[in-house]
């Protein structure tokens, strides 16, 4: 078999001129078993790359850390949406007594406050007719008792 | 910022990073967790935060290069204690051979080919993601490449024929 272009990208790799493709076709040749012998000297340096690109922290890892910072904690009891309310749900309650509060103290005013100007206005004009009416009767009995006489 | 979303998302990188300085998965661990706990508790700082997994990377860096200074300067051990009667017992690294390998060729290049092998190599970045983290150009970038590779080589070579 020949290992011409494996030959080629390990030159063009210590050059600096490989792409990540090609470092990773690299990486993945000296990860097999059955590597030509006059090739084995660069297997340990591409399997020692390869090994530590691949290591990595588990999730008991981020489960310690959060029970730590007390994250875990925070992230395990979602807030209800009637909780998250509960503040704009009081300032609501609020305002509808207090109409309700306003409306039945007005109600409650109303009869003799505002209205007694207008209905003291329509009793003198009735008085006023009334005093008229009894002024032309008596006049006319007046008249009736002279003719008597 | 959110923890789990910028902070502990990164956690991987960050480890790999740690591992790379000190060759060791418990003691990478261990600086992870405690960078992880630090920014947790500079949280108000968060604000100010423009690049989260750079901000983590320094922070990691600075750690773990903290603990290799302190381990390289652990006393020896007592004579007559344990450690002294059967070397053994002295902690070491407890790493496979092969991530030892990278993580110490790696360790003797200087900065920044050090970072630029481990963005390239490591983390698999392209010339031009590894340009914008390390403020070079994508010219710089392939220079230093080559630099840090050349030496990998040489050394790589060194090591296998006579195990320096």
């Amino acid at each position: 078999m020949d290992y011409k272009y494996i030959e080629q990208l390990i030159d063009s790799y210590f050059e600096g001129t490989t792409s990540l493709e090609e470092e990773h076709i690299l990486r993945e040749f000296f990860a097999q078993e059955n590597v030509p012998e006059h090739l084995l000297e660069w297997q340990s340096l591409f399997r020692s790359e390869k090994e530590l690109a691949n290591a990595h922290l588990d999730e008991r890892f981020d489960e310690r850390l959060l029970s730590l910072t007390g994250e875990a904690h925070v992230r395990a009891l979602p807030i209800p949406l009637r909780t998250r309310l509960r503040p704009l749900l009081r300032v609501a309650a609020f305002i509808a007594f207090a109409v309700v509060i306003g409306t039945a103290v007005e109600q409650s005013v109303s009869p003799q406050g505002e209205a007694p100007a207008n209905q003291m206005a329509v009793q003198d004009e009735l008085d006023a007719d009334e005093t008229t009416a009894l002024d032309i009767r008596s006049a006319e009995l007046q008249n009736d008792s002279v003719s008597i006489n | 910022m959110d923890f789990r979303t910028d902070i502990l998302a990164h956690r991987d990188r960050l480890y790999r990073l740690a591992l790379s300085i000190l060759g060791d998965s418990a003691e990478a661990e261990d600086v992870v967790q405690d960078v992880m706990l630090k920014a947790w508790e500079r949280r108000e700082e968060w604000g100010a935060v423009e690049k989260p997994l750079a901000w983590l990377a320094q922070m990691t860096k600075n750690a773990a290069l903290d603990k290799l200074k302190k381990a390289h300067h652990q006393p020896l051990p007592e004579e007559g204690s344990a450690q002294w009667h059967n070397p053994s017992l002295v902690t070491t690294p407890h790493h496979s051979e092969g991530i030892g390998l990278i993580t110490r060729l790696i360790s003797e290049l200087p900065p920044p080919l050090d970072d630029l092998v481990r963005l390239r190599d490591i983390e698999g970045f392209s010339y031009a993601e590894i340009a914008d983290k390390l403020l070079l150009t994508e010219d710089q970038v392939r220079v230093y490449l080559h630099r840090a590779r050349t030496k990998i080589k040489e050394k790589y070579v060194k090591m296998q024929k006579y195990g320096l």
